[in-house]
This record gives structure tokens, sequence and C-alpha cells, in this order.
């Protein structure tokens, strides 16, 4: 059951109803090895899950739900398409002179030195040399083509290491914070490529943010490409490292064990933001991959002495 | 013993329960199953379809007035993204993704709608409740007006749209095509004239602020007038029975709008607000007077807003072609227009003077002045964005006016003319010699200067494409900061486009021309 968008002519703007039929199917392996057994004791301990799904139908006439706004309405999820992919424009540069943009397609509030977009399509599905709302496509899928994790641990006499690690790959994420830090309307601190932007033709820039003339600096902001990174990432969550101190001689000891560990110890990501696992909607299925200044995880060194009585 | 249980068994299965026992209602909340059971809640839920006139009245501002060549309004340089939506309107960029926004000034489609779901609901339980036929017939006839109110607005505005004229109910019902400009209009038109035995002349004022027959007539006329193949002969004989009601003109044009005057003789049908606590409050001034770092200079309040946003002021301000095209000695110039002279830094003004714009003369260097409209300013204000003006929708004089405009169009003009000339007189204006188009429709526009008529009068008069390609013309020149794709007006601009989102969800819809 979900609030469906509905034809504001009824009078109401959505309605409680079943949402559709999705179809969900995938692969899941487990494997456990003891890859040595000697003096030195190696564990490790694989799983990896493939999980796909795509929307078979949607209640009101297949009407798609989420991608009627410009900008801040990443995922659309729709028929024939994966759950919550994004949906938004292709950012393709700027126009660096006149003779690109009188030659190119562009929309009505675009002039020399605006962002430029790829024209996608018409109202009748073939490109028509003008950029409008027909021009938003399929941009990025937050859904991950894999995800695993991997658990080594080691035994050598009395120490004992454990190596954690998990990770996803083929996910896309949207930074929406680049909606506010690439704002060039003049009320938010930018970002520092901003320095660089189109000033005129003499004075083009690098080609990648526009100008800041009034009036046209809305198209930059809304939701791109320019948002859509790749957030593909492996984390090393825990390393322990443990020592088992021999106490055979105190009687009211049974164990005692110090250890070392940390957490959140490496991440390895091309994902420029601060958390490749951030999520601003939380468990909401539809609207998965966005990331809004989420807060860093810190790394935490931790150690502790374990003693059982 | 096994033999009773299986007879037992037996009679309770042919035995089934009533179907009612399984159909629950909520019984701690209200619900529509369980609601419009008597007078007092079918008159709350008509309450509640006169409320999205309000909205209709914050809308028009941006979409009826800013769009003609009355007002435009001042860029706030400091922040460039503020309400795209309300700029786009103004200069001819609109898109149907801006007229989607809710809040926004381009969301009529979706506020005149819910206002029809609300009347279609009353209309469609009413006939079969068990109310008494007077409660009936007051209701329904206000509903069927608020219903017409509600379609006139969208057919002005959109052209041909879908006709709901049931409850919805289930999914089918919200996915209507659109109807022809004539099937709405007649829909209009049916409703009005089905309405008008049910509503009460007005005879002592200050009324109620409700729907009467002089309301409906009078949309009658315009609706008469704008369809696209005219009946004057009917506008003017609805028009006529308005002459003949107990309306007349005040004394001063400045009475018309006083607080005092509430939904008085003059009026013939205001959109109500109340000032105070309960969220009943207008708020036009606020936005009308200039963005200020002291709006106590104006309104004798300081007002804590100065940011750019809907939330602060700047909008609806009167061109300096509109104050040069008042006639000399016209008294509505001072009534409707002020002049707020000042210094200004970081795009807010502070206002050092507020002076009248008859024989304004421009201040010395060092010093700027911006015009706002002064007809909805009535001081004392207690909290700021709370004011107690009603928004006028239809007055006498706008009747009076109407009727000329039909008479002479029949090319009755000896007749329009007494019409013309009592509007004028309460001006302070000499007598005119002859009634036409032309000076009709100028007079329409001073006398219902900033009460959201014009761009439809323009529209109506075939004026539109010309007089706002030359306003555009003056602006660009005015204002070098304008885009060169603005101001580009042409025929299909003269409707707005439907809702993106209304366009992606129902794709039995088909856009307007120029849209897609």
């Amino acid at each position: 059951m979900y609030q469906v968008p509905i034809p504001q002519q009824s009078g109401f703007s959505n309605i409680w109803t079943n949402v559709g039929r999705f179809d969900f199917w995938g692969h899941e392996f487990a494997v456990e090895t003891r890859n040595l057994t000697g003096k030195l004791k190696w564990n490790t301990n694989f799983n990896i899950s493939f999980d796909r799904n795509i929307v078979k139908k949607l209640g009101l006439n297949d009407a798609p739900i989420g991608g009627y706004g410009e900008a801040w309405d990443d995922n659309r999820t729709a028929v024939g398409h994966p759950i919550g992919m994004f949906y938004g424009y292709i950012n393709t540069g700027v126009y660096m002179t006149q003779q690109e943009f009188d030659t190119q397609p562009h929309d009505a509030t675009a002039m020399v030195g605006t962002a430029r977009f790829k024209d996608v399509s018409g109202p009748d599905g073939v490109p028509d040399g003008k950029i409008d709302s027909n021009d938003r496509t399929w941009i990025g899928n937050p859904n991950p083509k894999f995800v695993y994790g991997l658990t080594n641990s080691f035994t050598y006499q009395n120490l004992d290491l454990s190596i954690v690690m998990a990770g996803t790959v083929g996910n896309d994420i949207a930074d929406d914070a680049f909606q506010s830090t690439e704002n060039l309307d003049g009320v938010f601190n930018v970002r520092k490529g901003v320095a660089n932007r189109w000033r005129s033709e003499e004075n083009p820039g690098l080609g990648e943010y526009p100008r800041t003339r009034s009036g046209t600096t809305a198209d930059f902001r809304n939701f791109t490409t320019r948002q859509v990174f790749k957030g593909t990432f492996l984390a090393v969550k825990n390393i322990t490292l443990g020592y088992t101190l021999p106490v055979r001689k105190i009687k009211a000891v049974k164990n005692l064990r110090i250890y070392v560990s940390a957490q959140n110890a490496i991440i390895l990501t091309k994902y420029p933001g601060m958390n490749p696992e951030a999520g601003m909607n939380g468990l909401n299925g539809l609207n998965q991959g966005r990331d809004f200044t989420g807060y860093p995880i810190p790394r935490v060194f931790a150690g502790g002495l374990s003693v059982s009585f | 013993m096994k033999k009773i249980t299986y007879i037992l068994i037996v009679v309770l299965g042919l035995v089934s329960c009533q179907k009612d026992m399984l159909t629950l209602v909520p019984q701690t909340s209200l619900s529509s199953a369980s609601f419009y059971q008597n007078a007092a809640q079918y008159n709350q839920a008509l309450t509640g379809a006169y409320a999205n006139l309000r909205n209709i009245a914050m809308v028009g501002i941006y979409e009826d007035e800013m769009r003609s060549d009355n007002t435009f309004f001042t860029y706030y340089a400091p922040d460039r993204g503020t309400e795209e939506s309300a700029e786009r309107i103004a200069e001819f960029t609109d898109i149907p993704i801006t007229a989607q926004k809710v809040n926004s000034p381009g969301y009529r489609w979706g506020i005149a709608y819910s206002g029809i779901a609300s009347a279609n609901t009353i209309l469609g339980r009413i006939s079969g409740s068990s109310l008494a036929q007077a409660d009936k017939d007051q209701i329904s006839g206000e509903a069927l007006f608020l219903r017409a109110f509600y379609y006139y607005e969208l057919v002005q505005h959109y052209g041909g749209v879908p006709l709901q004229l049931k409850e919805v109910v289930s999914q089918d019902g919200a996915f209507l095509p659109r109807n022809t400009v004539d099937e709405v209009y007649n829909q209009i038109i049916t409703d009005l004239i089905a309405s008008i035995p049910f509503l009460p002349v007005a005879k002592d004022f200050p009324l109620t602020g409700r729907a009467t027959q002089g309301a409906a007539k009078m949309l009658l006329a315009y609706s008469y007038m704008s369809k696209p193949t005219k009946e004057y002969s009917k506008a003017e004989s609805a028009l006529l029975d308005i002459t003949k009601m107990d309306y007349d003109l005040f004394d001063n044009y400045t009475d018309a709008f006083s607080l005092a005057n509430k939904n008085g003789k003059e009026s013939i049908f205001e959109v109500q607000y109340q000032m105070g606590n309960d969220g009943q409050q207008s708020d036009f001034i606020w936005r009308f007077i200039p963005k200020t770092t002291n709006s106590e200079a104006i309104l004798g309040l300081h007002g804590t807003t100065a940011r750019g946003g809907l939330q602060s002021g700047g909008w609806n301000v009167p061109t300096q072609e509109m104050v040069d095209s008042y006639e000399s000695g016209d008294l509505r110039l001072p009534a409707s227009i002020g002049v707020a002279v000042g210094t200004e830094a970081n795009g807010a003004m502070t206002v050092t003077a507020v002076k009248s714009p008859v024989n304004f003369v421009r201040p010395s260097s060092g010093l700027t002045f911006y015009y706002f409209i002064k007809k909805y300013l009535h001081p004392p204000y207690v909290v700021e964005w709370n004011t107690d003006d009603n928004w006028p929708v239809f007055r006498y004089s706008g009747a009076l006016l109407l009727l000329s405009e039909c008479l002479v169009a029949e090319n009755k003009s000896s007749e329009a003319l007494p019409y013309l000339n009592k509007v004028r007189h309460r001006a302070g204006l000499p007598d005119l010699t002859e009634a036409t188009k032309e000076n009709v429709a100028n007079e329409m526009r001073h006398e219902l200067a900033f009460e959201n008529h014009r761009w439809t009068d323009l529209i109506r008069n075939g004026n539109a494409v010309d007089v706002l390609n030359a306003k555009g013309v003056t602006m660009k020149s005015l204002y070098p900061i304008l885009l060169p794709g603005t101001f580009n007006v042409t025929k299909e601009k003269l409707l707005y486009p439907i809702p993106f989102n209304e366009m992606q969800l129902n794709h039995n819809l088909v856009q307007n021309p120029g849209y897609n």
C-alpha cells in the first residue's frame, strides 16, 4: 500500500492503493572455507548476493511514481524498470560560444554561457532540437549489481586476528548536496570549481560551470548527471587483533584476553561524498541512493581486556 | 450427540451475516461515510468549498495582473533563484513544470479542481439526503455557483478542461479527458441558471459574503461575453437585472475598498478574509509594498522579512506606463497607487517618504522611488502579514462597465453612455460624448485596476497579444537584465499550460499548443 499520485482534476493529489506488481529474484551464495589448518589457522567466510527487481505493473494506469519535479525528486519507479531509478537531465557542459548556442538545442531561459543538456527526446520520442521536460531520462540505478561480505579469521598460537569486510558493486548514488553547493543563484557558498566558470566568450573558463546571469541559473541546479556518482565501495569494517593470556595458574580467572580493534578501518571507494553507505530516506524502498550531507562514520580504535571468572 | 452437532453445523452454514454487519465506519473519526447527515454539516462542507477562492485570489495576482500591462515585479538581485515560478509568469517564459508547483502562483489547476470536488460531493449527496427543502435549495444554489465559478477560472486560463461533475470515488473517475471550450461554458451557464432561483437577492447591506443572484448574474454575463460564440443579448439582460437590484456606487472611489464597507452596497462578490488569530487573514499589501528594511514607513508596522521570496514585497508593481495612462484629474490614481521614496542598498529600500503619484516629481540623485498598489492599504496593523481586506471579485462599477461593453458590442453605444459616464463621474472625470470599445476598455482598466481582471479583459477584447508585446519592448529597454527569450507573446501564450505532472499521470490529456 502506498500513496500513489493521482491527477488533481479529481480534487485529490494522491490515493492509498495497492502499488502494483514488482518482481524480485536473485541468487545468494555463501562459502565457508578452512584454508590453513596447521599451526597457523585461516578460515574464510564469504557471501555474495545478486538481487534484481523489476516493476511489472503500477496501480492507476501504470503512472510512474516519483520523478515529476525537476529537482529534489530524484527517483522514479516505472513499469519495465527497476525500482527507484534516477531520472533527470543529462548535463553536457556549457554553451561556450554564441555559435555553439545558436546551433545546439537549448531551452527558453538559456543563452550563451549557460548549462547545456542533451536533447534526448521531444513529445514524440525523437530528439526535437529543444530542451524541455521531455529530455529527462534514466540517469542512474541505486540498486547494486551485487553485495558481498568477506570475513577472514586467523589464529596462531595465542593470537587471533579477524578482518571483516563488506561492499557493494554497481550502485549509483545521487549526491543531492550538489543541488545546494552548485546553486549559482547567489545565496549559498559554492564549490571551488565555480571560480572557473564561464564569464564571457573571451573568458569561458573550463567548460564545467556556467555563467551566473540573473534568470539563467535554475537549470544548472536541477537534478542532472552531474549529481550521480558510482557508489561501488569496499569497506574494511572491523580488524581485531587479540591475544589470549595463558592463565592456568590463576584459579579464579578462566579466560583473559586483550585485544585491539579498529572499526571502519578503511573504506575504498571512488565516491566523492563522505559516506558511500549514506541514504537520506532510510527504509523507503522507492527512494534509495540519495545522499544529502550524510555524516561520515568515524574510524574508532578501541582496546580492551576481556576477563571471564 | 453427533447428529445434533451435524445439524447445528449445517444450520449455521445456511445462515449468513447481514452485509451491513461487516461494513463498518470508523467510530472515532469523521469520514465521508458518516458525515453529510444534517444541514450544519452540509454548510460546513459548503464553507470548505468557498475556501479555495482565497487561493484563486492569490494566484490571480501573478497570473492575471502581473501577466498584464498593469504591473510587473521588482528584481531582487541578492537572490536570483527566488520564486522562479512567479517571475516566469510575468515574463512569458512559463512552462508546464512551472505550473505544477503546489503553493506556487501557477497552481490554479489544483486549487480550482479541489473546489470543484467539494462542490460535486455536496451536490451529489444532497438530493438524496433528508434535509429540509429550503436547506437543500440554499446549499445547492451556492454549490452550483461555486462550481461554475471554478470552471470559469479554468476555462479562461486553460481552455477546454475535463468536466468533473461527480464525486470521484474510484480510479476511473480521475482520468477523464479534456472537454471542449464550448462544453465547459455550457456547463457553467447551466449551473448558473440552475443556481439563480435558489440564491437570495442582495437586500440588506452589508451582505454575508455568500453567493447571491447578483453574483451569479454577473458571472453569467461574463460567460456569455467570453465564450467563443458571444451571446450579448443574454448578457445584457442579466446585467440589466443587476442594475435593478439595490446595488449602488459609493460617493468616493476609496469608500469601495474601505474596511468599514466590506460587503457593502457596491460589492457584488468578494472573497472573505478576517484579520486575527484564526488563520483567516489576508496579506496583499505586504506583497505589494517594495522590499524594504522599514515597512513601518508605509504600513506603520515593522515587518521582519526583507529577504527575497514570495514572503516579501516587490510584487505586482504598477508600471510607469500604467501610471501615465490615467487621465489628468482621475481621482482613482492617488487612490490606487502610492509612491515610496528612499535609498536602496542590496536590493532592499529604506523608505524616507510616501508620496502621491499625482504630479510626482522624480527625486534628486541618491534617492530612488518605487510605485506600489495602495488600494489595499488600511492601517493600523497589529501583526505582520495579517490584514482584514477582502478581495473584490465583482463590483457594481464593474457591472456598469461590463454592461457598457456589452451594449457597444451590440451597436447600442448611445445606451451605453450613461453607465460609462456614471462611473467616470464618480472618478472625478468629465463625461464622454460617445461610448466606444476602446474607451470602455480603458475605463475598465482604471476602474478595476489591480483587481485581477486586466489579463482576461485584454483577451476578451482581443488586444492581449499586441498590448503585451508592446509591454515587452518597454520592459526590455528599462531592464536589460531580461533575457532575450522573454515576452515572446503569441496567441498560444493566452492560455496557460496544463501542469506537467497532470500530463504525466493522465495520458488522456492533450497539452495546450505551444507548450509541448
